[in-house]
């Protein structure tokens, strides 16, 4: 009973602020404190998320964000995966591979937004392009050292009990590198979202980014914090998802 | 000329007959490491079935010295014979344990013990697993473990293998006095069962001469003491017979480090 209690305490405490900020911003847009032209209250951005809901256009809007999203994510995500695994595991691909990968992790992927534009237009591929870019890098850094720093007294270890190959690398490389990876994978969701707001907003006929570009030059305030929130409301998702998969493949660990 | 061949070739019969058989051969074993010597000419002869103790100070080359037998590692000259042949590469009939267990944390204590194991293996896991006592707790990651539970995973690791030699390295050296004493006999009673060679190796006198045949000291490079241990098992330590063996070797370890220690020497002959 009691701890039920405390259970339910530990969940509701963390939202008592931003519900007590909602509840400010929608009172003093009520007594007019706050103007509409500047922010709008929450209730009419919620009325604008049902009435673009209803046209159909948010959810083609939302639909083709998380696409970009998902696709650039993959793409970056599994290239960097694989140049992590195999600079980590083969000495002549790191020798070959990664000072150039090094040189161009540290140019900033954002800028070469011009470049990119003028490569693939504004359509998907640039875009995706963009998002892929961002993340690779993440995902190989935290790859390859994770594969590098494995502990060297386990693989020996596995190697006095006739592990080698494959069988060396899925039972003890891998899970080993685990959780460096997985830093690697929440960063670059991270890295992901940003990507593509910046993208979206830059240069798009669709899209949440594009939505909130579009709104702002018919001053509809409400569609441009709905773009915000739902970008916030991915960003929170995305963050879950990643908690959920270190929970998982982590469980020894905690 | 014909009898002494004669009488060699039923040396070498007899040898064979015999269960005495050597089991491993080390050969004027020398180990490197950069410009480091650590084994220099090293010989040692263990026989089939035997419990060797191997005891020295830290970094004498204890561990590389079971490194070689296992064959994780290459020597720089000599040679190593396991049932007289010359061991090439990872010694199959060999299984390790190691001070720090090196259970793999994420596997639980189950999977643990089937590693490089067919899949089939799984209910002579369980059984080892009963042995050294810990069937129950099969299920758990190894954080869930205390220390000594953790060897016993660690050593059921070992022999799931049936390995004819085990080698453990320092394998109780991180446990409390008691739990130590109760690994002792758990490791006394599977080599008697099992009749595997073991070579332990341990910073514990009293260890070694609780389990071991033969008590052997490592220094600079080379096999410094050779002591065999007559004493019935299971050994009692309240036994004086026991005291005497373990002063005697404690004497002898020390008088080697006499021999060198000039500064011990003057200490000796200040006091009265
Ligand atoms: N892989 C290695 N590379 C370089 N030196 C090593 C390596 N392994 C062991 N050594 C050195 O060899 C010596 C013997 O080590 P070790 O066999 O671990 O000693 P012990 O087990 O008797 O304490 C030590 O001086 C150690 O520093
Ligand atoms: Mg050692």
């Amino acid at each position: 009973m009691l701890s039920k209690i405390k259970e339910m305490k530990l969940t509701v405490i963390p939202w008592f602020i931003p519900l007590v900020l909602l509840l400010g911003w929608q009172f003093f847009s009520w007594i007019g404190v706050i103007p509409e032209r500047i922010l709008p209250a929450p209730t009419s951005v919620f009325s604008s998320a049902i009435e673009l809901t209803s046209s159909g256009e948010l959810f083609s809007h939302v639909s083709i964000s998380l696409t970009r999203a998902l696709v650039g994510f993959l793409i970056g995500g599994i290239i960097g995966f694989l140049f992590g695994l195999f600079n980590g595991v083969f000495r002549i691909a790191d020798l070959l591979f990664d000072t150039s990968i090094q040189m161009l992790r540290n140019i900033p992927h954002l800028a070469l937004i011009p470049l990119v534009i003028l490569w693939f237009g504004i359509d998907e591929t640039s875009k995706i392009f963009l998002v892929a870019l961002g993340v690779l890098f993440p995902v190989y850094i935290n790859t390859y050292h994770g594969i590098k720093y494995v502990d060297k007294s386990l693989i020996e270890m596995g190697k006095a009990y006739g592990l080698k190959g494959t069988a060396l690398f899925f039972h003890v490389i891998l899970p080993g590198a685990m959780s460096s990876i997985l830093v690697g994978v929440r960063f670059s969701l991270g890295v992901m979202w940003l990507t593509l707001i910046v993208a979206e907003t830059i240069s798009a006929h669709s899209g949440i980014g594009y939505m909130a570009m579009n709104a702002r030059e018919f001053m509809q305030m409400d569609v441009i914090v709905l773009s915000i929130v739902l970008y916030a409301l991915f960003g929170k998702l995305s963050d879950v998802i990643a908690r959920y998969l270190e929970r998982r493949l982590l469980r020894w660990n905690m | 000329m014909e009898y002494v061949m004669e009488r060699k070739k039923l040396e070498d019969d007899v040898s064979v007959l015999s269960d005495q058989k050597n089991h491993i051969v080390l050969k004027s074993l020398v180990k490197q490491y950069g410009d480091r010597t650590v084994l220099q000419g090293l010989d040692l002869e263990v026989k089939k079935g035997e419990f060797i103790a191997i005891v020295g100070k830290s970094g004498c080359g204890k561990s590389t010295l079971l490194r070689l037998i296992a064959g994780l590692e290459e020597m720089n000259s000599g040679e190593i014979r396991i049932n007289d042949k010359p061991l090439k590469q990872l010694n199959e009939h060999a299984r390790i344990m190691f001070q720090d267990g090196r259970l793999l944390p994420w596997k639980r204590v189950i999977d643990n013990v089937c590693l490089g194991l067919p899949k089939h293996s799984r209910q002579k896991a369980k059984i080892v697993l009963t042995r050294v006592g810990l069937a129950e707790r099969m299920k758990e990651f190894p954080s869930k473990l205390s220390g000594g539970q953790k060897q016993r995973v660690a050593l059921a690791r070992a022999l799931v293998h049936d390995p004819s030699l085990l080698l453990l390295d320092e394998p109780l050296g991180a446990l409390d006095a008691l739990t130590r004493m109760e690994m002792q006999g758990l490791i006394e009673s599977l080599w008697q069962n099992n009749s595997f060679t073991s070579i332990l190796v341990t910073h514990d006198v009293e260890e070694a001469v609780a389990l071991a045949d033969r008590v052997i000291l490592i220094e600079d490079g080379k096999i410094k003491l050779n002591q065999p241990i007559h004493l019935p098992r299971p050994r009692q330590r309240t036994h004086p017979a026991f005291a005497m063996h373990l002063e005697e070797i404690l004497e002898q370890i020390m008088h080697q480090n006499q021999r060198k220690d000039y500064v011990m020497q003057d200490i000796k002959s200040i006091s009265p």
